[in-house]
């Protein structure tokens, strides 16, 4: 009855407790999608991240190297010829080493060169339909390049040059899919794999280039080795070679050694991922704020409601403490309006945080080629609205009071 | 019964001291006396809503303001019924609820009573309405219905009529009246309104009293 009675009076003032509800929806919501957002990022990151201990390229930005080689979200660095890093192939702390060559693009999915052991042994991902790949322009496709692009085994597309948008298509190379993997969740879902001699027998007029940056000087070179097809070898270039270490002492010594190579560099995913997030959390922390300003805002309107509430039912307060009603039942039943309240707005604000996180995800997923969902819920959204209750019933406590401390005959005199 | 000992109690910075009243079961006292004359006051004294500032009051064998604050709640609750001038009460409910929530306050649950009630002040086909869409006069007598929800030993009504037309006033008296006959409940009504003069027996007339 008395929650009868907290649910009628906010049912009754529609516009103030909406307004309150609003308000708390709208800053859990925000919570709630920066800390989704934010939590499945860094899953997402980590995840990746951790397949590949070491990514070695040419000269340049370290984040660039790891974002474009591992999460494939940035432009490519430079080349390296195969035979500068023949040494990390051989080292002793390496059980893994994995050249990839990036340089195409069909319909903005990624075509990468590689070799099988990145299918097998870096993402350990199976073959749904098909086989894997032998020979040049075969192709196999991971489970959501398949799937939007409705690709089966035997079909065969033309790739266009670059990774994202195309400048030109390479209209004479006609790639055959060969295989199609299953679904791992991961970067994999979203690339084009193919032999490394693929990428270089497209790109026949710089046969040694995964990708760009046409040297002159390099062009004439090899000139004379122009064969229909290209075999790895020593003078090839990648754009870059994914390392898994077999010792942790890999990571004291070989990071050092490749740096010393003029044309090397070495850069560590999980440092990357580090500070990449480093630059992301000031952004998170200004969104923060705003919700806990907007939660401020929130709470100060349950109060002004709230206490307005009690101006307006003194009488009936005084009516039903005259009826018997203890100043403690008054008391409770204006902290039952704030939870209820604050109750209402924190699950909404979280529906509304998942319902636009679900909608955002398409976005993101085109972004950092990963799925997002909005129906992965948190333990601590748990937190929220218990917290936002906690904090709602303070602001409450207040007016709650003012309505404890009503004089019965003193109030109903004034009538 | 109800009985007060030398009640004092102070109204505008004056001290008013009123007569002992004794009242015995079914009882009907009318207390009379202009504005200022302090009737008020006694009413609240005598419904435990303010403690005298000498003097008891003693309902049912009980010094009520000997009582700690919760405890004389619930006796408010139970045996004491209240009726004033304007009427008020819980505008987000509507008639039976507010009705049901009196009862609510003192753990009792008779809804037939509510029923039977609003049958006899020609109210139940308004049961389902909200309070703001009721008359002065069909408030005052919601107001009468819920002071004897819960059976209350005694009824305290101040200026019941004083806000109501003759016909109204008419029909509130002999409702307050009957409820408290068919209730064995002591009623006292304390006004200024002429129209009651003559429908008492016992009366008291506070204007008489020397400050």
């Amino acid at each position: 009855m008395l929650l009868k009675y907290s649910v009628k009076n906010i049912i009754t003032k529609p516009l103030s407790s909406g307004l309150s509800v609003l308000l708390m929806g709208v800053s859990i919501m925000i919570i709630v999608l920066a800390y989704s957002t934010m939590s499945q990022l860094a899953s997402n990151f980590n995840k990746n991240a951790n397949k590949v201990d070491l990514v070695v390229g040419s000269k340049g930005s370290g984040m660039q190297l790891v974002l474009c080689n591992v999460f494939h979200i940035d432009q490519p660095t430079g080349n390296i010829s195969m035979e500068s890093i023949q040494f990390i192939e051989k080292h002793p702390f390496v059980s893994l080493a994995v050249p990839i060559s990036l340089g195409d693009n069909y319909k903005k999915f990624r075509i990468v060169g590689t070799r099988p052991s990145f299918i097998h042994e870096l993402y350990k991902a199976n073959i749904k339909e098909g086989e894997l790949f032998e020979k040049s322009l075969q192709v196999v496709a991971g489970s959501r390049v398949a799937q939007e692009l409705r690709l089966k085994v035997g079909s065969t597309f033309t790739g266009s040059h670059g990774v994202g948008e195309s400048v030109h298509d390479h209209g004479d190379f006609e790639y055959e899919i060969v295989g199609i993997l299953e679904k791992t969740g991961e970067v994999i879902d979203q690339l084009l794999l193919t032999p490394l001699e693929s990428v270089w027998d497209v790109h026949p007029e710089n046969h040694q280039k995964g990708s760009f940056e046409l040297s002159k000087e390099k062009l004439d070179k090899h000139d004379h080795h122009h064969h229909d097809h290209h075999h790895e070898n020593a003078l090839n270039e990648i754009t870059s070679l994914l390392v898994k270490y077999n010792s942790p002492r890999g990571k004291f010594t070989l990071p050092g050694s490749v740096n010393k190579k003029s044309e090397l560099m070495a850069a560590e995913p999980a440092i990357e991922i580090q500070q990449l997030f480093e630059l992301i959390q000031p952004a998170v922390d200004i969104l923060m704020r705003l919700s806990w300003i907007i939660f401020g805002l929130a709470m100060i309107s349950v109060f002004i409601t709230l206490l307005n509430s009690m101006k307006d039912r003194k009488y009936e307060i005084a009516m039903m403490r005259a009826g018997g009603a203890s100043s403690k039942k008054i008391f409770i039943s204006v902290i039952f309006e704030s939870i209820i309240i604050s109750l209402l707005g924190s699950i909404l604000g979280v529906i509304l945080g998942h319902t636009l996180m679900e909608l955002l995800s398409g976005l993101v997923l085109s972004n950092y080629n990963y799925d997002f969902s909005g129906f992965l819920f948190y333990p601590v959204e748990f937190l929220f609205i218990l917290g936002s209750v906690f904090i709602g019933m303070i602001s409450a406590l207040y007016p709650a009071y003012s309505a404890y401390k009503i004089n019965i005959a003193q109030t109903l005199k004034k009538s | 019964m109800l009985q007060t000992n030398d009640l004092n109690i102070k109204y505008d910075d004056r001290l008013i001291s009123y007569p002992n009243i004794d009242l015995k079961i079914a009882e009907q006292l009318l207390i009379t006396g202009r504005s200022g004359s302090g009737k008020t006051s006694l009413l609240n004294a005598l419904g435990g809503l303010q403690k005298p500032n000498e003097g008891d009051v003693i309902i049912e064998n009980i010094n009520i303001y000997g009582l700690t604050q919760r405890v004389l709640d619930q006796f408010r609750g139970k045996n004491i019924g209240f009726v004033f001038q304007r009427p008020h009460f819980i505008n987000s409910l509507d008639v039976i609820s507010n009705l049901k929530f009196s009862q609510y306050l003192v753990k009792n649950k008779d809804e037939q009573l509510i029923h039977t009630l609003l049958d006899k002040v020609g109210l139940i086909d308004r049961k389902k309405a909200r309070i703001h869409e009721l008359s002065e006069g069909e408030k005052q007598r919601v107001s009468i219905v819920r002071s004897v929800v819960n059976t209350p030993k005694l009824i305290l009504a101040d200026e019941p009529t004083s806000a109501l037309d003759d016909q109204s006033c008419e029909i509130i008296l002999d409702i307050i009246k009957s409820f408290s006959k068919e209730n064995n409940a002591k009623l006292i009504i304390v006004t200024h309104d002429q129209r009651l003069k003559n429908k008492f027996d016992e009366k008291l007339d506070l204007d008489a009293l020397k400050v």
